[in-house]
């Protein structure tokens, strides 16, 4: 009886200890997706002790993909829906999404979800008159929460652009360094003796340039110096570029104050560990923090880590080429295609100080729906029907875009017989 | 003396339950501005901005100046939102602070979402088309919560309405006519 006591005891204490310590992954039920397996050491990411997942949870990670939800919660929130929700609870994530399962991207509810509210879909659109109940997202056409793409009138409108634009129409970020602007003396603590080699890498950036000092990153509490500065130093000017950081994958585990995201953390295949792979992921990792050269921070750093055969295939592509024929000072040219290009878009964002281009850092913002990468990176140099193609066509993503696409996609002929229909009858739709 | 005090106190406190427990009318309880009359004012304030867009910016711009389209997609397009749109991005504020809810329904709606799907929508939308200057207004539960709900007529009011619906390919209805019921305003207000 004693000993039967005496081992609970001790297995319970184990169990306790490894709950505190953040070692949770043994209370786990089964698997979790891609992405949460990053933050699944912790419960508490996602599980509020009595009060099970609160929407809150959820929507502080993935606030920018449901930025323009097409069907944004508060929208049922509403007495006209009572009847509805009874039947489908819109107003809460794991209705359709419910963690540690295996299905892509958790969508655990029936795929016919679309039906009870869209059945109207045959009447008014003949084309999808033979399509299943279940095809409205499977097929990859329609995405519950981005639709931006994908519908009739985007696709009418740019259906029959050129391949390929000339120039390129990718947007421009950063402010520009003034002419003739020179480095300011460094200012570092007098207990810093001599001049680090690392000052003379500072001296031939762009933050020499624009007068931002040593102390103006590594001032921690009270003034003091900080050796170490983390994203929090970033963020006081680079508030945009460090949040939407937090939001992807790279910086997920920071935003719950985690420790930084590992190499072998990742799913994806990665480099031996070693002397050139970096040992955690934050700003530093791919932006040498005195040198602050985006150049290699847009290509090298992520190959310095990632080696999928998208990876290791982009520097004899058609993208890489861009790189050879295209510089300017501390950044890459304007006609560049890298690695940052299409995961850490550049996109229009709106401050205290006006509008600027700002290069988004949620390296997982772009990738779904696939359709997302297509309006906010490919159509800057590429027609609709090819980027479409290219980027829905698997093993065309993973030798990084050598060759054609190997079929046409559906959508585009129906669009095409929509065109059609509309110049027999003169009705738009 | 001592058998009239008794009385008093009685009939003092007679007077004082009698003006305390009154239960008459939501409204006549709270002393506030009865229901009725808060969703008039509601109205009110929707349909003069609903009519100055509608009028003001889409139909003069669009049809008139030919300066800019209106469009569904309005953000890509750099377009004039619909006029419908308009009013459901104002709901959205509205309904953001938790006071009350509007909505903008037809039984011909081109968005099924918008039809008509309550007892009361449908009965309040067939009323102000018989009776537009007659909103339908009643006490409703719904999702387990009590409503004061009210509907108004939401008319064509200009050229730039009927042009578009009975052109739209999907519209239910083609033959609106300015001054014609297209819809309704359906306003909850939330009651305890």
């Amino acid at each position: 009886m004693y000993k039967v006591m005496g081992v609970a005891g001790l297995v319970l204490a184990v169990l306790g200890g490894m709950f505190v310590t953040g070692r949770q992954q043994i209370f786990l039920p089964a698997h979790t997706s891609d992405g949460h397996h990053l933050l699944e050491a912790a419960c508490s990411s996602c599980h509020v002790p009595f009060k099970g997942i609160p929407n809150e949870k959820c929507i502080a990670c993935h606030r920018a993909e449901l930025a323009e939800d097409i069907h944004p919660m508060r929208m049922f929130d509403d007495p006209r829906w009572a009847a509805t929700l009874e039947t489908l609870n819109v107003l809460s994530c794991i209705t359709c999404h419910r963690e540690h399962r295996v299905v892509p991207r958790s969508l655990t509810i029936s795929r016919e979800f679309c039906f009870p509210c869209h059945d109207d879909v045959v009447v008014k659109r003949a084309n999808h008159r033979t399509f299943p109940a279940s095809s409205c997202g499977r097929a990859g056409c329609h995405n519950y929460h981005d639709n931006t793409v994908l519908n009739a009138a985007f696709l009418k409108k740019h259906i029959h652009e050129p391949e390929t634009h000339t120039p390129h129409g990718l947007p421009q970020w950063g402010d520009p360094v003034p002419s003739g602007a020179q480095p300011v003396p460094p200012k570092y603590p007098k207990s810093l003796s001599g001049t680090p080699e690392t000052v003379v890498r500072w001296k031939r950036s762009i933050h020499a340039l624009k007068k931002v000092n040593c102390m103006d990153c590594h001032t921690g509490a009270g003034g003091a110096f900080y050796r170490r500065p983390d994203e929090a130093s970033c963020k006081r000017c680079h508030r945009f570029e460090v949040e939407s950081f937090y939001g992807g994958k790279h910086g997920a585990r920071r935003a719950l104050n985690l420790t930084p995201l590992r190499p072998e953390d990742a799913r994806l295949p990665m480099k031996a560990a070693g002397r050139t792979r970096p040992k955690q992921v934050g700003c530093g990792t791919c932006h040498d923090p005195h040198t602050v050269d985006t150049r290699p921070a847009a290509v090298d750093a992520c190959l310095s880590c990632h080696d999928d055969l998208h990876s290791r295939s982009f520097r004899g592509s058609k993208h890489a080429a861009t790189l050879r024929a295209s510089t300017e000072g501390l950044r890459h040219g304007p006609q560049a295609v890298t690695c940052a290009t299409c995961h850490l878009p550049r996109m229009k964002v709106e401050e205290e100080k006006g509008a600027r281009v700002a290069v988004n850092h949620n390296n997982t913002f772009s990738l779904r729906p696939r359709d997302r990468m297509v309006k906010m990176v490919c159509l800057s140099c590429h027609g609709l029907e090819l980027a479409m193609t290219s980027i829905m066509d698997d093993q065309l993503v993973r030798n990084n875009f050598k060759g054609r696409p190997r079929q046409r996609i559906e959508t585009f002929l129906m669009i095409e017989a929509l065109l059609a229909d509309e110049r027999k009858s003169g009705e738009m739709r | 003396m001592t058998i009239r005090m008794p009385v008093v106190g009685v009939l003092f406190l007679s007077i004082l339950m009698a003006g305390g427990c009154n239960p008459g009318t939501p409204s006549s309880r709270s002393n506030g501005i009865p229901p009725e009359e808060v969703t008039d004012y509601i109205y009110a304030v929707i349909e003069a901005d609903r009519t100055t867009y509608t009028r003001e910016v889409v139909y003069r711009l669009q049809d008139v100046e030919h300066v800019i389209q209106v469009n569904q997609h309005f953000k890509e397009e750099k377009a004039l939102p619909l006029p419908s749109q308009m009013l459901r991005m104002g709901a959205t504020l509205v309904s953001e602070k938790g006071k009350f809810r509007y909505a903008l329904i037809s039984p011909w709606a081109i968005n099924k979402a918008n039809l008509p799907k309550s007892n009361f929508e449908k009965k309040g939308l067939e009323a102000v088309v018989k009776e537009p200057n007659k909103p339908y207004k009643s006490y409703e539960t719904a999702g387990g919560k009590k409503y004061f709900m009210a509907l108004y007529p939401d008319k064509a009011v200009s050229p730039a309405c009927i042009h578009c619906h009975n052109h739209h390919p999907d519209a239910r209805r083609k033959d609106f006519k300015l001054g014609d019921v297209m819809g309704g305003i359906v306003i909850a207000l939330p009651v305890s």
